[in-house]
């Protein structure tokens, strides 16, 4: 019997962890379509070069946040060749965690921000 | 997609699949395809954004990941192999110790080697160095220092030489050396402190100086750095420090003459009694130990050849008696190791040290090579399917390597942190010779290297075997359900049975080879014949190294001797040179009787022993015809001698000996690597060539002192003259008492001599037990350690063969079962399994028996020099074959008996 894991124990996340299990956050993706959802949504700064982003996601698949989806999409949309990924449940616990402690933070930040601009302001 | 014809983005793309065919085989199979289809798609816009840089991020992206695959992969394979070996802890545990055992020995055997033939330390270009084997005289030196088409230079010293250095109100005897003054120069070493001896120390008259060594200074002067130009009363006279030498330098043979101090060989005689009567001049004092550098292309055979004729012209033109002598005279050892070995005699010690040790460390391989196979063949359905499923070979048999590289590195660290202890031990040994010989023996880098090395080969010896074996592809009979079962008419030879051949064979070998020794060293503890050793003490004194002239000497030690004589607790004693018991294996003579037979005119060899009057009355020896050494046997001219029993027997077959007369000569004996140090007998009396006429006055009982107590040899007794006083041995004189029990003798001695002069220092102090004990010790060592490694090959032997017992039970726990439900009787099962053991267990021994004979062939002149030992002795012959067969069979059972309780319902169902 397996114990259950904690997906706090994944925290911090690393970076490019995070941009994959966003992008399979609302849809399956297929590598290549990781890649130009993360180039897009970072307005090309981040680029998860092939085998990098193959690396991940051996990893992740190790760590059983991700796994192989069984479905595939609309035919249109389908490639035949490519292998399609998801998030398990636990995959998605740990982008919850991930992304509320990034939350967070940035909270903090603003909190940080606005008393200085008080102070500077007084 | 096609892409537009660019040639970069083409050899880019070529470049890509190439790398990503370097990807660990899984990941290939799962993710390879993928990534270079996604790469294909990618390619284009990469170029169009970033252009050349993009494709080298892209080449640089994947090249990166590649070994990073590899090395997660071997991490996975780390854990996984941690967490099997975990799983079983009592094979994980027997094989750490067997392999941790065996590499400590092995390591063990090669610092030993390495220890006695490491370079000497300081000396510049070691291996130009050569020194002659035997000694040679002064005059010899002269002319072989002319050969200077073979040398670039040359020196020759003296050693071992006490002296006594006085401070503080006491003597202190210290070793050293007279050399020449070249010596230092040859060697290549620089003073730490000062300078070294130069050109104007040739000539005699000049002012005493020494040279201390860096240890000396160290422990006696206290690293005083005003050191220079100190006095220091050597044997009762001043001489000046000119220089320290380096910190690690003790010498041109450390292990055999370490030396603390030097003079120069034209020193006056009252600093070096050796030198007195014209030493440097005389032909016939061959007491110069001869090193040289040789020129760069110079052989060592040439060499020899050409010291060789020097030597025979020399005695060519002397006239001397042997001069037509047609064997070599000069022979010429490799100087610049610890311990001079000639060239020939190399192979000799390298081979015995790794021989045992290899063989030792082969056992245990063996041993945990069988487990591991065993253990392999349990999981071979797991592995079956792993393979049927797409696992490739290779990176199964790595996962199994890893296993076996673990415990072999996890052995290493546990076998190398005992050698040292065991070095440690070893170094402090010691032997009980009048010079204290140092080796330093403790493991350096290259033993750590070593180790490393081993353990690697070892680790991949039994694992990559039973790796490959399991992972053969030939999956059908293991994933067939009970495709096991066979029932085997012939038995075939497995390969897990050859090693357990291999094994018992060599646990044979080394079983007979170290119980021979061991037992034969065993047999000559404690066993001291024909004098008796209660109550009896000896303390030694030298008064000419103490500062006294000789005449002075030889009255203080006759006084002396009056003094303890008339003791109340003492009931004997004697002055004597040689004491009973003593390390004086080679030093002797020769001798034959003048004129025709009945004892021939054989040249034999004798023990000789010089001791005073009334030794054989203190030492209780018995004088069985004649009479003992009287006051006028010690007069000048007088040719008194006493000989032993066995000779009488021998030469004389039990005729009347006395007044007959002896002709005796120096001699040597020959054998082994010359002289043990401290056997070296430099003295005039002692060197001078030519023979003597001595007359018979009595003959006494044999005394067997020998480290071999079953080896009688003949011996002859010279009186000790008070001449001697003036030249000691190294030993220096021996005062030997018989007190009355339970009395502290040596401190009534002690109080004697500093009443008498307190500046005289006694030396040596001991009982007869002592000194027994101290020339046994180092036998009792080795005899305990050969014992040791005998008994651990066998429990090793016997682990192996329990481990394949059980294995065989398991596997033929279905044939098993049906056998006991078609009605055969427990009894019969049993026999059955134990059938197998036994075949394993008479054909191991026939193999191990039949090396175990080739080797002590091999190694008979090494057996027998110290143990007296016949090789038909049927005790071990037979008695360690059985013992080894008992406990393998014993081992065999324990097992099998398992097989008489398996339950043939349960046997049959399961796989």
């Amino acid at each position: 019997m397996k114990l259950p894991i904690n997906p706090e124990s994944f925290l911090p996340l690393k970076p490019h962890w995070f941009h994959v299990l966003l992008s399979l956050a609302d849809q399956e993706q297929h590598g290549y379509g990781i890649m130009q959802e993360v180039l897009a949504r970072t307005s090309g700064k981040v680029r998860l070069w092939p085998a990098t982003l193959y690396g991940t996601l051996k990893r992740l698949m190790d760590e059983d946040l991700i796994e192989e989806s069984a479905t595939r999409p609309a035919p249109e949309q389908d490639d035949a060749r490519r292998r399609y990924y998801r998030l398990t449940r636990l995959g998605r616990r740990v982008l919850a965690a991930e992304s509320e402690r990034l939350e967070d933070l940035v909270r903090v930040i603003h909190a940080k921000r606005g008393a200085r601009e008080r102070r500077a302001e007084s | 997609m096609t892409h537009a014809t660019n040639r970069p983005v083409e050899i880019g793309l070529r470049l890509y699949r190439a790398l990503a065919s370097a990807f660990p085989y899984e990941f290939r199979n799962a993710y390879g395809d993928e990534m270079v289809q996604m790469t294909e798609d990618a390619i284009d816009e990469i170029w169009r954004r970033h252009g050349v840089l993009g494709l080298m991020r892209l080449l640089l992206d994947i090249a990166v990941r590649v070994p990073a695959e590899h090395l997660a992969e071997l991490r996975q394979d780390i854990r996984y192999g941690l967490r099997m070996l975990a799983r079983s802890p009592g094979f994980t545990a027997v094989a750490l110790i067997s392999l941790s055992l065996g590499i400590c020995i092995a390591t063990c055997a090669y610092s030993e080697l390495h220890g006695m033939l490491r370079d000497l330390p300081g000396v510049a270009n070691p291996d130009e160095l050569v020194s002659l084997q035997a000694p040679s005289s002064y005059p010899a030196y002269q002319r072989y220092r002319a050969l200077n088409d073979l040398f670039s230079s040359t020196f020759a010293y003296v050693a071992p030489v006490p002296f006594g250095i006085s401070g503080g109100g006491h003597t202190e005897r210290i070793w050293g050396q007279l050399v020449t003054p070249s010596y230092f120069s040859t060697l290549g070493v620089h003073p730490a402190l000062g300078r070294f001896f130069d050109r104007t120390y040739e000539q005699s008259g000049g002012a005493p100086a020494v040279v201390i060594s860096g240890r000396f200074w160290r422990e006696h002067l206290g690293s005083d750095p005003a050191v220079i130009g100190k006095s220091l009363r050597i044997n009762g006279y001043p001489s000046a420090i000119i220089g320290v030498g380096p910190k690690e330098f003790l010498g041109a043979s450390p292990a055999l003459f370490a030396a603390d101090i030097w003079l120069p060989v034209t020193v006056e005689a009252h600093l070096a009694p050796e030198l007195a009567d014209g030493a440097l001049d005389r032909r016939d004092l061959a007491m110069f130990q001869v090193v040289g550098r040789l020129r760069p292309g110079v052989t060592q055979a040439a060499a020899e050849a050409e010291l060789n004729a020097a030597a025979q012209q020399m005695q060519q033109s002397y006239g001397d008696t042997d001069r037509d002598r047609k064997d070599p005279r000069v022979l010429l050892l490799d100087a610049g190791k610890m311990i001079p070995v000639r060239k020939q005699d190399l192979p000799f010690f390298r081979e015995f040290f790794l021989v045992l040790g290899g063989m030792v460390l082969l056992i245990a391989c063996a041993n945990v090579a069988n487990m591991m196979l065993a253990r392999a063949a349990d999981r071979r359905k797991e592995i079956a399917v792993r393979l049927a499923l797409g696992a490739g070979r290779a990176r199964l048999v790595r996962q199994l390597l890893t296993e076996s590289m673990l415990i072999a590195l996890g052995a290493a660290v546990p076998g190398y942190v005992l050698c040292v202890c065991c070095m440690d031990m070893l170094s402090q040994l010691r032997m009980p010779l009048p010079v204290p010989i140092s080796y330093d023996l403790s493991p350096d880098w290259r033993a750590l290297l070593f180790t490393l090395a081993l353990t690697l080969a070892t680790g991949v010896a039994f694992g990559l075997v039973p790796a490959l074996q399991t992972t053969r592809p030939s999956l059908i009979p293991a994933l067939k359900e009970g495709g096991h079962i066979q029932f085997r008419k012939y038995r075939r030879l497995s390969l897990r049975n050859a090693l357990v051949l291999c094994q018992m064979a060599a646990s044979l070998t080394l079983l007979l080879l170290t119980g021979y020794l061991g037992l034969g060293i065993q047999g000559t503890l404690g066993v001291q014949e024909g004098f008796n050793p209660r109550n009896m003490y000896l303390i030694s004194l030298d008064p000419v190294r103490d500062g006294y002239s000789a005449q002075r000497a030889a009255d203080f030690l006759e006084k002396l001797l009056l003094r303890v004589q008339r003791l109340p607790s003492v009931t004997a004693a004697c002055l004597t040179d040689t004491v009973p018991v003593a390390m004086d294996g080679n030093a002797g003579v020769t001798f034959s009787t003048p004129g025709g037979p009945p004892g021939g005119a054989h040249v034999e060899w004798a023990r000789k022993h010089v001791v005073g009057r009334g030794y054989f009355e203190t030492a209780d020896i018995p004088i069985v015809a004649g009479r003992g050494f009287r006051r006028e046997d010690e007069a000048a001219g007088a040719t008194s001698a006493i000989v032993s029993e066995y000779l009488v027997r021998a030469f004389w077959k039990g005729q009347d000996p006395l007044g007959r007369q002896i002709e005796v000569g120096i001699g040597q004996a020959a054998g082994g690597i010359g002289g043990m140090p401290g056997t070296i007998d430099y003295r005039t009396g002692a060197l001078g060539s030519g023979r003597r006429l001595y007359e018979i006055v009595g003959v006494a009982k044999d005394v067997t002192e020998d480290l071999v107590v079953n080896k009688k040899h003949p011996a002859i007794y010279f009186p000790l003259r008070p001449a001697d006083y003036a030249q000691p041995s190294l030993r220096g004189v021996t005062l030997m008492l018989r007190a009355v029990p339970a009395v502290d003798a040596i401190s009534a001695v002690r109080r004697e001599v500093t009443a008498m002069d307190s500046k005289i220092t006694p030396f040596n102090a001991r009982s007869m037990a002592e000194q027994i004990a101290q020339f046994m010790s180092m036998l009792k060592a080795a005899s305990w350690t050969y014992g040791l490694i005998g008994v651990f090959g066998l429990i090793l032997a016997s682990v192996g063969l329990a481990g394949v017992t059980a294995y065989s039970v398991t596997q033929r726990g279905h044939e098993i079962g049906i056998r006991l439900a078609l009605g055969a009787q427990k009894r019969d099962v049993l026999a059955l399994v134990m059938k197998e053991g036994a075949a394993l267990v008479t054909v191991g021994t026939l193999i191990g028996l039949a090396f175990a004979w080739a080797g002590m062939r091999a190694l008979w002149g090494m057996f027998f020099s110290v143990a007296s030992v016949a090789f038909s002795d049927p005790t071990m012959l037979v008695g360690a074959p059985l013992l080894l067969a008992g406990l393998a069979l014993l081992a065999c059972y324990v097992p099998a008996r398992r097989s008489t309780r398996i339950d043939p319902v349960v046997a049959l169902r399961q796989d």
